[in-house]
C-alpha cells in the first residue's frame, strides 16, 4: 500500500468533525444557529436537500432536546442552577469539537497518536498510587518544536503530598511511577519528568511512604 | 467527481474500518461523538437509515492533493492494555480490510491509516 505519512499530528481540524458531503460539523451547526455564513455560501454554494448536512442538524435537535429534557427535569426539582447544567453540556460540546494535543505513539514511520488528556490521565493516576500523594496539574509537551513522530516528551507534572514524604525521595518515587506508567501502559518515550511539589497534606488521613 | 461518487466508497472504507478496528484485542470502543452518545439515550424526531450514519470514531476523507483516501481510527483502549501495542494492531487490521475488495469487486485505492488513542481505561 502506498504510504504518504503526514509530516506531523493530526491537524487541528481533526477535532472538527467533517461530513462525508465537505462541511464541518461546526460550519453545520453554526449555519442553523447565525444563519448561512454569506461568504461560505458563496465560496461553495451546497445542496440545500445535502443528507450528510440534515442528519447533522437532526443531531443538533437530538442535543437540544436532552438539554431542554434536563433542564426541564432539574426545574422540576428546584435545585441545581440551569446555568451550571448549561456549563457542564458546553464543556462537552468543546471536548467533542476540540479533544486537545495529539502526541506521537510508536517510530518515525508509524502514524499512530495518544491525546495528551488520555496519557496526562494515566500519569496522574500512577503517582496517586503513591501513598499520601495527590496529582494535579499534567502536561505532557514534545522535546522540540517539530511535532514529528520520533520526538520523545517531557511531562510536567504536580503533586501535593503527605509532609511525611521527604521532596527528593518524592520526586524520585513519582518520576519512577510516571516512567513505568509510559512504558507498560502506554507505550509513550519520555525523556524526562519534571516533578513540581505544590502543597504539602498535613490531614491525619494522609498516609506517608511505606 | 459527484457527491454520489464520493460517498459511497466513504462510507464503505468507514465501515470496513469500524468492523476491523472493533475486533481488535484491547480496543474498548471506537470514540463516540457527542452526539452518538446521546441518540443512545434518545428517541430523535426523524430517523435517518442506519445504513448511512458512518461508525463512530472511524473519519474518512480524501486528499484533494494524491486523490489517496485518509482513514483517522479514533479508540478507546481497554484496562491491562498497552495503548501502543493496539493501536498498532488497529492500523495493521484497518489498513488490511480496508484494501480488501468491496462488493462491487476490484481493488480498493491506496488508503492511509492514523490511529488515535483519545481514552486509555485505568484499573
Amino acid at each position: 500500500m502506498a504510504l504518504t505519512l503526514p509530516a506531523g499530528p493530526p491537524d487541528d481540524e481533526a477535532g472538527d468533525e467533517q461530513l462525508p458531503c465537505g462541511r464541518s460539523l461546526a460550519d453545520v451547526w453554526a449555519a442553523v444557529d447565525d444563519g448561512p455564513a454569506t461568504d461560505q455560501a458563496q465560496a461553495a454554494p451546497h445542496p440545500e436537500d445535502c443528507p450528510h448536512c440534515a442528519a447533522a442538524v437532526e443531531s443538533l435537535a437530538v442535543l437540544d432536546d436532552v438539554v431542554r429534557r434536563s433542564r426541564g427535569a432539574e426545574s422540576a426539582h428546584a435545585a441545581p442552577d440551569p446555568e451550571a447544567v448549561a456549563h457542564r453540556v458546553m464543556d462537552l460540546v468543546r471536548l467533542e469539537l476540540r479533544p486537545g494535543r495529539t502526541l506521537p505513539l510508536g517510530g518515525p514511520d508509524e502514524d499512530l497518536w495518544v491525546a495528551e488528556a488520555a496519557a496526562a490521565r494515566t500519569f496522574r493516576a500512577a503517582a496517586q498510587a503513591l501513598p499520601g500523594v495527590h496529582a494535579g496539574s499534567c502536561r505532557i509537551t514534545p522535546l522540540s518544536d517539530t511535532g514529528s513522530p520520533q520526538d520523545s516528551v517531557r511531562v510536567r507534572l504536580e503533586v501535593a503530598a503527605s509532609w511525611s514524604w521527604p521532596v527528593p525521595e518524592l520526586a524520585h518515587a513519582v518520576r519512577r511511577c510516571v516512567q513505568e506508567a509510559a512504558d507498560n501502559v502506554v507505550g509513550m518515550d519520555v525523556a524526562q519528568v519534571d516533578v513540581f511539589v505544590v502543597d504539602i497534606l498535613d490531614g491525619e488521613a494522609e498516609e506517608g511512604p511505606a | 467527481m459527484t457527491r454520489d461518487d464520493a460517498t459511497e466508497p466513504a462510507d464503505a472504507l468507514a465501515h470496513a474500518a469500524g468492523r476491523a478496528a472493533l475486533a481488535c484485542d484491547g480496543v474498548a470502543y471506537l470514540r463516540p461523538s457527542l452526539v452518538g452518545l446521546l441518540r443512545g439515550t434518545t428517541t430523535p424526531r426523524t430517523r435517518l437509515p442506519a445504513a448511512s450514519t458512518p461508525p463512530s470514531g472511524i473519519r474518512v476523507r480524501r486528499r484533494t492533493d494524491t486523490k489517496d483516501w485518509h482513514v483517522e481510527v479514533h479508540l478507546a483502549v481497554a484496562s491491562g492494555h498497552r495503548a501502543l501495542d493496539v493501536s498498532r494492531a488497529v492500523s495493521t487490521a484497518v489498513a488490511r480490510a480496508v484494501r480488501e475488495p468491496g462488493p462491487a469487486g476490484g481493488e480498493r485505492p491506496p488508503v492511509n491509516v492514523t490511529v488515535t488513542v483519545t481514552v486509555i481505561a485505568i484499573l
